[in-house]
């Protein structure tokens, strides 16, 4: 069943069709959550508000939009409050990768991964969540602007400077 | 070397849910949901108590026992549907219903939104709109149908319907104080309207001379109604002893008043019925109308309308005495009925005729009925009210059959019945002269009533 009909059901209070929505959305979202908080508890906290927070302005959303590009607008907004009340982000959690046993050109190409992961993780939340959406959920620089409620420039800004950034930091590994 | 964007590709987060959403999402809403409809629940049930109690304060006062008046006495209201409705303005206080009308308004926009309904706040909400029109409705016509003396409606509509129960009923915005007879209810008063209507015509043959409508201390039952809605056989039997049949159907055009009593101007229309009826005592029994005659035929007669124009300070009559009031609508029995006095022959039969007196010469009357028929009377004894050109007369007489038959008994000159026309006085007086019209036809005078307008 396609989303639209899915969430017209959900409107008229079929919990199951909302349910499936869920069950569609809630790894995406639960990535995309990560992305800005580090943390995989608080990342699933954080897209369960959101869908609870979506089901109550279920009629205020409109079909001309993806629902994804809407849930993720409103997980973006549930997170920064979120970020805003922890003073410090976490470390990523699965960027820890074991060295044992690794063959060496195994080992090095993890090592250079690693590397740019930690520039990105070192990158602001605006840049990295753009990032996110642009390489990660293939979201055109429109949507990218709705979710982050910027203009479109200062989407394509910020990933240019993300870009900028991650060059800096990773110069001797990337070509 | 891999480019940035090639990094970047490959270095989606690969994090997994350690948990299913669905489950704990859809209980969150259930609880949502729940939690929702208490609090909604109890704001209805605030806004419920608060408008009961707004609504009870609002009815607390006369605007309760209005309206209860009004449904309980359907017939006054309808009777006199202004004054009710100027009750009802006044009872009803206008600033508290329009702030509940507000307040209601609000509610119903805020229930609009509210798919559900199981709260009574609707019903309240309805009521009060529908007082609130009632007053403004009320208000409006009592505004544009002001006909009323200033005063308190409401104490004017109650006195009317104690009035009824004592006695007395409101017709047309006036009141009238009826006998005791009348003091029943609706149906009982039908019966004995009925009852007394057949005992006006058992009675009627009142040597009362003089009276139509001389209640005087002990007064009269009138009773006017629908003459389309009046049956009535009236016939004489060949031994003068009448026998009639009177039914009045009481219906919404039907008035009651006691003559003796005060009263208010009345208009009798034609085709309408005017009855008096005697009161307990059966003493001052009389009529002004006599139902077996069609009122529409003789509809030019003066007495068929009249008014009642002496009133007192409030604008009611107070005495139905020809000098008091004046104009008053009645008939006179000039001779009264002289049933003792006339021996009518075996198969003889009484006969009447209802006419517009043409010529009065001494005792000789000339009448036109409606046909244009002349009737010629010699009246004796002598008549002793001045009978004027152009009033109605009724006039009884017995006949032999054989004379029916020959038709010669009005004039005894053989001629056709509307040989002579219109007359004037001295076409008349030229004719008996003549001998064309006899001074003293062969028929013996039963009765002799004037039916006019009395106006002194």
């Amino acid at each position: 069943m396609e989303d639209q009909d899915l969430i017209t059901q959900a409107r008229k209070g079929d919990d199951a069709a909302y349910g499936q929505l869920v069950e569609k959305y809630q790894r995406g979202l639960v990535r995309y959550c990560y992305t800005i908080v580090h943390d995989a508890d608080t990342a699933e906290d954080i897209a369960q508000e959101t869908f609870i927070k979506a089901y109550s302005q279920l009629t205020k959303y409109n079909a001309a939009f993806g629902f994804s590009t809407w849930l993720y607008k409103i997980a973006h907004n549930v997170a920064l409050n979120n970020i805003r009340k922890v003073t410090t982000l976490p470390l990523a959690e699965d960027y820890e990768i074991a060295y044992v046993d690794q063959v060496p050109e195994v080992l090095e190409r993890e090592q250079r991964e690693a590397k740019v992961r930690h520039a990105l993780d070192g990158l602001p939340v605006n840049f990295r969540t753009a990032v996110h959406l642009h390489y990660w959920e293939h979201k055109t620089y429109e949507e990218i602007a709705s979710v982050m409620q910027v203009p479109d420039t200062t989407v394509k800004t910020w990933l240019y400077r993300a870009r900028q950034q991650l060059k800096e930091e990773c110069h001797e590994i990337i070509g | 070397m891999k480019s940035l964007d090639d990094y970047l590709n490959i270095l989606e987060p690969t994090i997994e849910p350690k948990r299913s959403l669905v489950g704990p999402v859809l209980a969150h809403i259930a609880a949502n949901r729940r939690r929702a409809k208490r609090v909604r629940l109890g704001l209805w049930a605030t806004l419920d108590v608060v408008l009961v109690l707004l609504l009870v304060s609002l009815l607390r006062g006369n605007a309760l026992v209005v309206l209860g008046l009004g449904l309980s006495h359907s017939r006054q209201v309808a009777n006199d549907l202004p004054l009710f409705m100027r009750a009802v303005a006044e009872a009803v206080p206008v600033v508290p219903v329009l702030i509940l009308l507000l307040g209601g308004g609000v509610i119903l926009m805020l229930r609009r939104m509210e798919h559900r309904a199981a709260t009574l706040a609707p019903r309240f909400v309805a009521a009060v709109f529908a007082l609130g029109l009632l007053g403004i409705s009320s208000g409006t016509y009592a505004a544009a149908t002001a006909t009323h003396v200033p005063g308190p409606a409401q104490s004017e509509f109650e006195r009317s319907i104690d009035a009824v129960g004592q006695l007395t009923v409101t017709i047309d915005g006036h009141v009238y104080e009826l006998s005791d007879q009348a003091s029943m209810s609706l149906t009982d008063r039908q019966l004995k309207a009925q009852a007394e209507a057949v005992q006006l015509n058992n009675t009627t043959r009142s040597l009362d001379q003089s009276v139509a409508l001389d209640g005087g201390n002990d007064g009269c039952l009138c009773i006017t109604g629908s003459m389309s809605q009046t049956s009535v056989t009236y016939h004489y039997s060949g031994d003068d002893s009448q026998q009639s049949t009177f039914t009045l159907a009481i219906d919404s055009q039907t008035r009651f008043f006691d003559g003796a009593k005060p009263a208010a101007p009345f208009i009798l229309k034609p085709g309408q019925l005017l009855v008096v009826a005697p009161r307990k005592d059966g003493v001052h029994a009389s009529y002004i109308a006599r139902t077996e005659y069609s009122l529409d035929e003789f509809s030019g007669f003066s007495f068929i309308s009249g008014t009642l124009p002496k009133h007192n300070a409030s604008g009611r009559c107070y005495n139905y005495e020809e000098a008091k009031c004046a104009a008053l609508a009645r008939s006179i029995d000039l001779l009264g009925f002289l049933e003792d006095e006339n021996t009518v022959p075996p198969g003889a039969e009484i006969r009447e005729v209802f006419g517009i007196v043409r010529t009065v010469f001494k005792n000789d009357i000339t009448l036109q009925d409606s046909t244009g028929q002349i009737w010629h009377f010699t009246v004796t004894p002598n008549i002793s009210q001045p009978i004027p050109i152009g009033g109605g007369l009724r006039v009884e007489f017995w006949q032999l059959k054989q004379d029916l038959k020959s038709r010669t008994v009005v004039d005894g000159t053989g001629k056709t019945d509307n040989e002579f026309g219109q007359l004037t006085k001295p076409q008349a007086l030229a004719l008996i002269a003549q001998g064309k019209i006899p001074e003293r036809p062969n028929l013996p005078i039963r009765g002799l009533q004037l039916v006019r307008e009395i106006r002194p």
